[in-house]
């Protein structure tokens, strides 16, 4: 009985565990004979692994008995391709040679086979680079070379000789510049399959294939990136394509573009096809040459697609009450509202993920079509419907209980028209809106990293909304208790127009827009880094509202009475707008903008800048008002005096105008030069603080602008209550 | 560098690997692993040879088409070595030491 001898290689070698260090190790390590009776009986298997990289003789198959059933097979786990259908160190096995006049892989012995194998050979030298299987069993010999990548940078990937010799699933890539050849199938050499192209942004090769003696054969072959198709002996093609003009029989003229491949450019090729292509179902039916693509797919069950990638069917089921579980593929459900024919469809996807989704059940059996869309990664959609037919039903129309809806990427979109209890929907990479006209109650909502829209009309109880990356818009009709609301890194617009109770919105990244149209109690909203606002809407009290911006722009827009309201930006900006007295109200900017906008009287405000600038605009009387600004610049407008006011400015501008006698006393670390210090008519004064220690009195009249600009780090500029204390001024001017 | 080598033909066939030829090289301290330190029939032997030394023994003959008459152009006639009782019978030692001369002295390049 014939028995598999599997051994594994890897440059690492024994610190790894394998059995041999390379290729030519293991090969020489055969028996010389692998037959049953004369030999040992044996299929002698290699599984490659890791990336070698030599200037030298990677594979030398020679002088080994062998036949039809006892042979040499090279090969890896599998290529491993995950992102793009090319030579790729990233995916698999991977054999790199460098080296001129050196045979990558020869083989001298019939009935070999290598599957698997990404092998490239970089030399560009004329004569020197070799392909990277060179074949030389002869005419009567037998060869198979399946799923393998193939790439030069001048020589044909492929020379194979006979009408036993086969490259089947595979990949040709010749990348270089001034090629001639793809491929060369000789002497009736058959090739299925497989891809034989040149980068669209790469001179063309001269021709695809030459050829000699008996005629090669080629079927389901995409032929691109040559001048012209063929010298010497000339293929017979059955369902290929190929960009030229009066194409021969068997090729179908195609343009060579991204509508066919997922991408033909050098650096960033990718010859997997996408759902459009003209090379999907485009082929012939060969199960005994092609019946699994590339990466082991299992081909259509109908017309095989053209070239080494088979994009998956169609998938069409009955559910009669089902959970489904697919993985690789995006979920949109348009018509998830009405009974009857219900389509889910797998999109493209950024990355493979994992989608698992119950869907609810009506009363009826309802079909439901799936399709794979989209990107290959789609191709390795798992799609289990369980328990088949058997799940108890459930009427959509009516209450959901312990639904969960979870979107990888994608869309997913349901409405639902009854009451929902302890409903869970996240979205991670996609768009997710649940569209819902009554209670909800206990419904958490996430979207990690898309959009999330779900719409409420009603009430909500302890709800809980989370936006990590993307976008999340709840619109919230009526009143909401105990709702928390948190963008990391997206954008969180809930709009509410009535009362919030204990709501909390957070936005670490992205933006924030809540929509207020009655009070607000004990409301704490939060932006790390983004967009926070609220506007309008607010037009009655806000009883210990707190406000902070870490990283972006924060804009509350308040109309009526602030009580106890702090309102901080770390890193961006800040605008709140109120138009009301403040009481006991705070203003922070560690490292942005801090524009309050005030119009009535400030009592025991605070108002501090750490790096950026601070601006607002008061109208009625400060007191108490203490002024920081530690980098950046601070611009308070002032129409009435200021009493006890202290301004310090670390590193920055500080500006003010308004009517008002101060006393500027500074301590400057060295001289004060005074470009513009005018007393009088011009009513304006510039005090340009240089490197002067200074003790400094400036008495301002009513309605003088005064500016003070620190070019120092060290500068202290203290305005004490000591307002009508004077003299010193001549003495700057001069 | 370390090199591995064969010390009997892997078979009857006129393009088997034959004794002297370069199976695999490696810098000093590779991790061989437990099948190519202890297959009788090979040999690891450390030597400081040139990179086109190592070409040279890496070289295959231009092939034509059916006919391969041997896997390495050039290879190490073990006869010539210092010490050829190193390399008949079963391994005395896990890697042999040669001088560079010891080496190149035994190259050959085969009819």
């Amino acid at each position: 009985m014939t028995t598999t001898v599997t051994k594994t290689i890897n440059p690492a070698g024994g610190g790894g565990g394998y059995d041999y260090s390379s290729w030519n190790a293991w090969i020489a390590d055969c028996p010389a004979d692998l037959r049953a009776g004369s030999g040992t009986d044996q299929i002698w298997l290699g599984i490659g692994s890791g990336a070698i990289s030599s200037a030298a003789n990677i594979l030398t198959v020679s002088g080994i008995l062998q036949d039809a059933t006892h042979y040499v097979h090279a090969s890896a786990a599998d290529l491993g391709v995950v992102t793009a259908l090319r030579f790729d160190s990233a995916n698999g096995h991977t054999i790199s040679c460098t080296g001129s006049y050196v045979n990558i892989i020869l083989n001298s012995s019939s009935f070999t086979r290598f599957s698997n194998l990404q092998i490239e050979g970089t030399d560009t030298s004329v004569f020197g680079a070799r392909p990277p299987i060179l074949d030389n069993v002869g005419a009567a010999g037998v060869l198979l070379i399946d799923k393998c990548i193939l790439e030069t940078e001048k020589t044909p990937c492929v020379d194979i000789y006979g009408s036993s010799q086969e490259i089947n699933n595979s990949l040709c890539v010749v990348r270089g510049a001034d090629r001639l050849v793809i491929a060369n199938l000789k002497n009736g050499a058959q090739a299925t399959n497989t891809a034989f192209v040149v980068p669209s942004d790469k001179t063309p090769a001269t021709t695809a294939f030459f050829g000699s003696y008996a005629t090669a054969i080629l079927k389901n072959c995409p032929i691109f990136g040559v001048v012209a198709l063929s010298t010497g002996t000339a293929p017979t093609y059955t369902t290929c394509f190929n960009d030229l003009g009066s194409p021969p029989s068997g090729v179908t003229q195609v343009t060579y573009d991204t509508s066919l491949f997922n991408n033909i450019t050098n650096a960033t090729r990718d010859f997997r096809i996408p759902i459009g292509s003209a090379l999907r179902d485009a082929g012939t039916t060969d199960v005994p040459n092609a019946g699994t693509d590339i990466v082991g797919k299992t081909r259509a069950s109908g017309t095989f697609d053209v070239g080494p990638w088979e994009y998956p069917d169609d998938v069409t089921v009955d559910v009669v009450g089902a959970r489904i579980v697919a993985s690789g593929g995006l979920f949109l459900w348009p018509t998830i509202g009405a009974f009857g024919e219900r389509d889910i469809v797998l999109l493209p996807p950024v990355s493979s993920s994992i989608i698992s989704m119950e869907v609810p059940v009506p009363s009826l059996p309802v079909p439901v079509t799936i399709i794979a869309m989209g990107t290959p990664e789609a191709d390795n959609s798992i799609i289990d419907l369980y328990p088949p037919g058997t799940v108890p039903l459930v009427d959509v129309a009516v209450s959901l209980t312990g639904l969960s809806v979870t979107v990888g990427q994608g869309a997913f979109a349901f409405d639902i028209a009854q009451a929902l209890t302890g409903m869970s929907v996240t979205a991670t990479g996609g768009v997710l809106v649940p569209s819902t006209a009554v209670t909800l109650t206990g419904m958490s909502a996430t979207a990690t990293g898309g959009v999330l829209v779900p719409s409420t009309a009603v009430t909500l109880v302890g709800q809980a909304a989370t936006a990590s990356q993307g976008v999340m818009v709840p619109a919230l009709a009526l009143a909401f208790t105990g709702q928390a609301a948190t963008a990391t890194g997206g954008v969180l617009v809930p709009a509410t127009a009535v009362a919030l109770l204990g709501q909390a919105a957070t936005v670490s990244k992205g933006d924030l827009t809540v929509e207020l149209a009655i009070p607000m109690v004990g409301q704490v909203a939060t932006t790390g880094q983004g967009v926070f606002s609220f506007s309008g809407n607010v037009d009655q009290a806000l009883t210990g509202m707190a406000a902070t911006v870490s990283g972006g722009l924060l804009v509350p827009e308040v109309s009526g009475v602030l009580v106890g309201q702090s309102a901080s930006a770390t890193g961006g900006t800040m605008v709140p707008s109120l138009v009301v007295p403040l009481v006991g109200m705070s203003a922070l900017t560690t490292g942005g903008v801090l524009v309050p906008n005030l119009s009535t009287s400030l009592v025991g405000m605070v108002a501090t800048t750490g790096q950026g600038v601070f601006v607002f605009g008061v109208v009625g009387a400060l007191v108490g008002q203490s002024i920081s600004v530690a980098q950046g610049a601070l611009s308070p407008a002032l129409a009435i005096p200021l009493v006890g006011r202290s301004i310090t400015i670390t590193r920055g501008a500080f500006s003010f105008a308004g009517d008002m006698i101060v006393n500027v006393t500074g301590v400057f670390a060295t001289g004060l030069v005074g470009p513009v210090v005018t007393l009088g008519a011009a009513r304006e004064y510039d005090l340009w603080v240089n490197t002067t220690v200074l003790d400094l009195v400036v008495v301002v009249s009513p309605q003088e602008a005064f500016a003070i600009l620190a070019s120092t780090d060290s500068t202290v500029v203290t305005l004490s209550d000591e307002a009508y204390v004077s003299g010193a001024v001549p003495d700057l001017v001069a | 560098m370390e090199i591995l080598i064969p010390v009997v033909a892997s078979g009857a066939a006129v393009d088997c690997w034959k004794p002297g030829d370069l199976i695999d090289y490696h810098p000093d301290g590779h991790s061989w692993t437990v099948r190519e330190r202890t297959n009788p029939n090979w040999r690891i032997i450390q030597v400081d040879v040139l990179q086109t030394t190592l070409d040279a023994l890496a070289d295959q003959p231009v092939p034509q088409l059916g006919v391969t008459k041997r896997v390495r152009e050039w290879g190490l006639n073990l006869s010539l070595l210092p010490d050829p009782s190193l390399f008949i019978g079963a391994r005395t030692q896990e890697i042999i030491s040669l001088t560079r001369k010891q080496c190149t002295d035994a190259i050959v390049k085969k009819p």
